[in-house]
């Protein structure tokens, strides 16, 4: 979490949890505050696509 | 909403993950052989640094070298790493989604010719690599023989047919406008990879091997 930044503008990124387990965060989002850009956290994987190539 | 018509660079590693994985299972002696060309230059520890993939693909590379992160644009593919036990994130080479200086060793194993800009994903991986850190870039060499059978092939393959295969030469190019220093390389795959019955010993040099490795230091003194 604290090696990740927004693809776009590079700056930090808020996590929000939905479900975690004891190792790792399941889904929810990371926002970055400057962009305004929710990026969704799958299947305990961050989506740091561009938001242009995300699904 | 979706587009019907929108297709992306990685929607055929989504589609053939399995098939693409399944290649490395096969063709035994030829993935031996790459291993051992990378592993030339890697450091003794991988797992003991902050190390990173870019275009991780299944993990096949970033798990048995000890690579912890791996960045992946297809969703399939990623999840295929993750089994392996990569710490995934899943992005673009263009943009990585990376702090500045955030890593020790960055590897690259035939997705450069992948990247949609080459040269921008080269600017991004020396931004997040740390002073003093290494990059290890394993490609397909256009100019070497096995290099040119694969371009003629090229429209043929599932996976290639959006590739942009590049030159070792090139790539060294640019290592050096970007300031590496210590640019080193070898080869291996002299022949169709496919056809290899035996694990293929990697020589120094580029030009004869379909499969080249270079390795480049960023300038700076490690602190790691």
């Amino acid at each position: 979490m604290d090696i990740l930044a927004c693809p776009v503008c590079k700056g930090d990124l808020v996590l929000n949890v939905v479900e975690e387990n004891e190792e790792e965060v399941i889904s929810g989002t990371l926002y970055c505050p400057a962009c305004g850009e929710h990026y969704p956290i799958d299947e305990g994987i961050p989506n740091l696509l561009p938001p242009d190539l995300r699904n | 909403m979706k587009k019907p018509d929108s297709t992306k660079p990685f929607d055929a590693f989504d589609k053939y993950a399995r098939e693409y994985d399944a290649w490395y299972d096969k063709y035994i002696p030829a993935y031996e052989s790459e291993l051992l060309a990378l592993k030339q230059f890697l450091p003794a520890h991988p797992e003991k640094l902050r190390a990173l993939e870019i275009g991780v693909g299944t993990g096949r590379f970033a798990s048995p070298l000890g690579v912890g992160y791996g960045l992946e644009p297809s969703k399939e593919m990623a999840l295929f790493a993750k089994i392996r036990g990569i710490e995934l994130v899943r992005g673009i080479a263009e943009a990585l989604p990376f702090k500045p200086r955030t890593f020790d060793l960055i590897l690259i194993v035939t997705a450069l010719a992948f990247f949609t800009e080459p040269a921008q994903g080269l600017r991004e991986a020396t931004r997040v690599l740390k002073p003093g850190g290494q990059l290890i870039i394993g490609m397909l060499d256009r100019e070497s023989p096995p290099g040119q059978y694969y371009e003629a092939k090229q429209k043929e393959s599932r996976f290639s047919s959006n590739a942009h295969f590049l030159s070792a030469a090139e790539v060294e190019r640019w290592l050096a406008g970007l300031g590496y220093e210590k640019l080193e390389s070898c080869q291996t795959l002299s022949g169709i990879p496919e056809e290899l019955e035996e694990v293929e010993l990697p020589e120094r040099g580029t030009g004869k091997g379909g499969l080249a490795v270079l390795s480049a230091g960023k300038p700076g003194n490690r602190t790691f």
